[in-house]
């Protein structure tokens, strides 16, 4: 959808371009990672490919601040996401049948998300990337809840791995419900006025208070448990 | 006589001219603005460096500061017409979320977990493939 919206600045007079050229570099990384990944000889390569995907994803991000760089920051970010994806299933290794869920799950989406992408109309695209971006909120939540339900002993868990399961579940919820309504209001199928309910500070304060306090609730377990302290 | 001669209007008021204020530039105010920001951030990085129990703690701590900085960077004077399209990537880089969900779904140990790691992989992914 990115290509989509830059499509919209092209002009005829334009020189031709040879993105497709950037595609040898990316294929070479591609095949030099599985290669070393694959033949076990390198244990750090997973790393030295994440950070690469890093780079090259920061590099995307960064083209996009000019007209003349915007299109090789996209294919930049592309890039990166998808030698992140290679790196990570190259270091989780994992057996015939996982690789094969993995792989099944990530088809339906991508098919998903192309049909998505491709159906939508150059003047829809801001509501459209705020309705995929609540979806991400929605993966990231779901994914930190499956990793606390996933520890068998909770108690166990150190203060930097709980945290991060909270902030990520509280902000990815808050991104999902919140791109949901910016979906909402750009698609003018939600009224753009603010609401403005009367008693809506004390709302905000009470449901701010009430995810503070669920949060300690692992806390109070955690330091019960280690100070032999039974509920 | 014709036209008839107006009659003789008064010479209008001279315009009240006020004394010129005195702009006061307090040229010390930014420094010491600067001076106190700065202070706090140095402050809660060592605090932060203080209470880190471990070594990951620390490298997860330089990794957050750094992509902040990055960030920041990156993103200031982004043209608007380039809005959308920045959006649209940055949407597309958040689909990395794909990863802790990949990670979740090959070291889950129950269907609800799988289900949930399921769920993180294929919307993450429709994010990466859609933008």
């Amino acid at each position: 959808m990115t290509t989509k919206m830059l499509d919209m600045f092209k002009r005829p007079d334009d020189p031709p371009e040879y993105y497709h050229l950037y595609g040898i570099p990316a294929g070479t990384a591609f095949a030099l990672y599985s290669v070393g990944s694959m033949s076990g000889k390198f244990p750090e390569l997973d790393t030295a490919a994440s950070t690469l995907a890093g780079l090259l994803c920061i590099g995307g991000i960064a083209g996009l601040a000019s007209q003349n760089t915007a299109r090789l920051g996209a294919v930049s970010g592309q890039a990166g996401v998808a030698l992140g994806v290679a790196s990570t299933l190259g270091h989780l290794s994992p057996s015939i049948g996982t690789t094969a869920g993995i792989g099944a799950l990530m088809g339906v989406g991508a098919l998903a998300g192309h049909r998505i992408g491709h159906a939508v109309e150059p003047t829809s695209l801001p509501q459209t990337v705020a309705a995929f971006h609540s979806l991400v909120g929605l993966a990231a939540s779901a994914a930190a809840v499956g990793d606390y339900l996933n520890t068998p002993d909770t108690t166990q868990l150190d203060g930097v791995h709980l945290a991060s399961i909270y902030l990520a579940t509280v902000i990815g919820s808050l991104t999902f419900t919140g791109s949901l309504v910016a979906f909402g209001k750009l698609d003018g199928r939600l009224p753009s006025a603010p609401l403005n309910l009367s008693s809506r500070d004390q709302i905000n304060m009470g449901l701010g208070a009430a995810t503070l306090g669920a949060g300690t609730f692992p806390e109070i377990n955690w330091i019960c448990k280690h100070n032999s302290l039974e509920f | 006589m014709y036209p008839p001669p107006l009659p003789a209007t008064p010479p209008p008021p001279p315009a009240k001219k006020e004394a010129p204020k005195d702009i006061v530039v307090d040229h010390k105010a930014p420094y010491i603005s600067g001076a106190k920001q700065s202070g706090y951030v140095a402050a809660s990085i060592l605090g932060m460096g203080a209470i880190a129990p471990d070594a990951a703690f620390s490298s997860m701590l330089t990794t957050f500061c750094l992509s902040n900085i990055i960030g920041v960077q990156v993103v200031m004077g982004v043209s608007h017409a380039l809005h959308s399209p920045l959006m649209a990537v940055t949407n597309a880089i958040s689909g990395t979320t794909a990863l802790g969900g990949m990670h979740l779904f090959a070291h889950s140990t129950g269907p609800f977990v799988t289900a949930l790691a399921a769920v993180a992989t294929t919307l993450s992914t429709v994010n990466i493939v859609g933008e």
